[in-house]
């Protein structure tokens, strides 16, 4: 932190929030609402990409404002602003998006492989945890850092595929498309080749 | 669970381990860094993170937050957002009422809170001339449009993960940057600004982020 001025100002995230909490009534409300005016442009590109056009990112940026306001008592101050705000305006959009669009939507001839099952009991393999290490190390050998964040998104969170390539700003001719066909074909080769060793995910 | 799907949601889902959302702004612990070398989850949500931060304005952009302004400057009760019948109904009420007593309604402040009266002014936006977007060098001052009633502005300059590089206050609307900010702008590399205005200790308006870069310069080749 450089040329910090001393004076104290009353327009820093931390400050808004101060007097957010030290007010009440209107004091209070103004608080907030210049504290969330600081983030619409920002918040508005965010929807912009996930929503397509201006009127659905507006709709989606005021739910997420509106979100933050119901739950800005609970936030503690643990970590920045802005970013508690991003986790609010991330799932948010994501969930919206998930809804709005077909998840199962990659349309390609290529087949998920199932995650091989590394010991006698493949139900476990529905928790995360008993899974995490495996899986993480299969992607990291087996895809590219594009891929990972692709499939991640398209079969971890179940975005569409036009909101991925919108997202990442996907320019290639097909989008988010490429990158998942070329992640299923790379992991259906690498667990064959897994198999065939006789090694486990 | 047999479904190829089903697997690879439950695989991807973040563990106890991964970083929380909030924390993605904040400087990365060892066992952090260690966890997101090999996390596809954190990864993922790293790289959405910075997309965000990366993310330049536009005339679309800049037209949502403005709307954002309209819409919440109406003070709607936050479950009766502008496009729900139910407020329009309302609003359409309100207005006749207004008309009816002969009522002079001020402009009002935003409010996601919403209350039906106020007393204080309707929140401007402060309209940010420069630097935004890609910039030939480094930029030696801030400028933005005055706003009418502001007796000051206060401006902070800050990295894309928000942390603070400088602060400061002027009554005019244009700020030079001491030669040591100014060698923080360095090609490459995106800062973000805001400035608010302010009457006394209020605060009046505010910019919004603006982002700004200065380009890379690609060094020529001497052509013999």
């Amino acid at each position: 932190m450089i040329g910090m001025d001393s004076t104290p100002s009353p327009s820093s995230d931390e400050e808004l929030l101060a007097a957010y909490r030290r007010a009440s009534g209107e004091g209070r409300r103004a608080a907030a609402d210049r504290l969330f005016a600081r983030y619409y442009e920002q918040v508005g590109r965010w929807c912009l990409r996930l929503a397509g056009e201006r009127e659905a990112a507006a709709d989606l940026a005021q739910d997420v404002f509106l979100k933050a306001h119901r739950h800005l008592d609970s936030f503690q101050g643990a970590s920045q602003f802005g970013t508690w705000l991003y986790s609010i305006a991330r799932n948010e959009s994501i969930n919206r998006a998930k809804r709005s669009g077909p998840s199962a939507d990659d349309d390609s001839e290529e087949t998920l492989i199932a995650i091989p099952a590394s010991d006698p009991n493949p139900e476990e393999l529905a928790t995360r945890n008993s899974s995490a290490r495996r899986v993480d190390r299969l992607l990291a050998q087996t895809l590219d850092e594009k891929e990972r964040i692709v499939f991640t998104l398209h079969y971890g969170d179940e975005l569409p595929l036009a909101a991925i390539t919108s997202l990442l700003r996907l320019e290639n001719s097909s989008g988010a498309k490429a990158y998942i066909v070329s992640a299923k074909r790379k992991l259906a080769r690498a667990v064959e080749r897994m198999l065939a060793r006789g090694e486990r995910a | 669970m047999s479904d190829a799907r089903d697997q690879w949601r439950a695989a991807l889902a973040p563990t106890p381990q991964c970083i929380p959302l909030e924390r993605l702004g904040e400087a990365r612990t060892d066992a952090e860094r260690e966890h997101l070398a090999s996390c596809a989850r954190c990864q993922t949500e790293v790289a959405l993170f910075a997309e965000m931060n990366a993310m330049d304005a536009s005339a679309d952009s800049r037209w949502v937050a403005e709307e954002l302004h309209r819409r919440f400057e109406t003070n709607v009760k936050p479950f009766s957002p502008r496009r729900n019948a139910r407020f329009a109904w309302a609003a359409a009420a309100a207005i006749a009422i207004a008309i009816a007593g002969g009522v002079w309604m001020e402009t009002r402040e935003p409010s996601i809170g919403g209350v039906e009266s106020t007393n204080v002014y309707r929140a401007l936006s402060v309209e940010a001339i420069a630097p935004v977007g890609d910039l030939a060098e480094a930029p030696r001052e801030l400028r933005w449009k005055p706003v009418a009633g502001a007796t000051g502005y206060a401006v902070e300059l800050r990295e894309v993960d928000r942390t603070l590089l400088w602060r400061s206050e002027t009554s005019a609307s244009v700020l030079a940057l001491p030669a040591d900010v100014v060698a923080q702008c360095a090609p490459g590399k995106s800062l973000l600004w805001d400035v608010a205005a302010r009457r006394g200790s209020d605060v009046l308006a505010s910019s919004g982020v603006q982002r700004f870069r200065v380009a890379v310069q690609v060094p020529r080749r001497n052509v013999p």
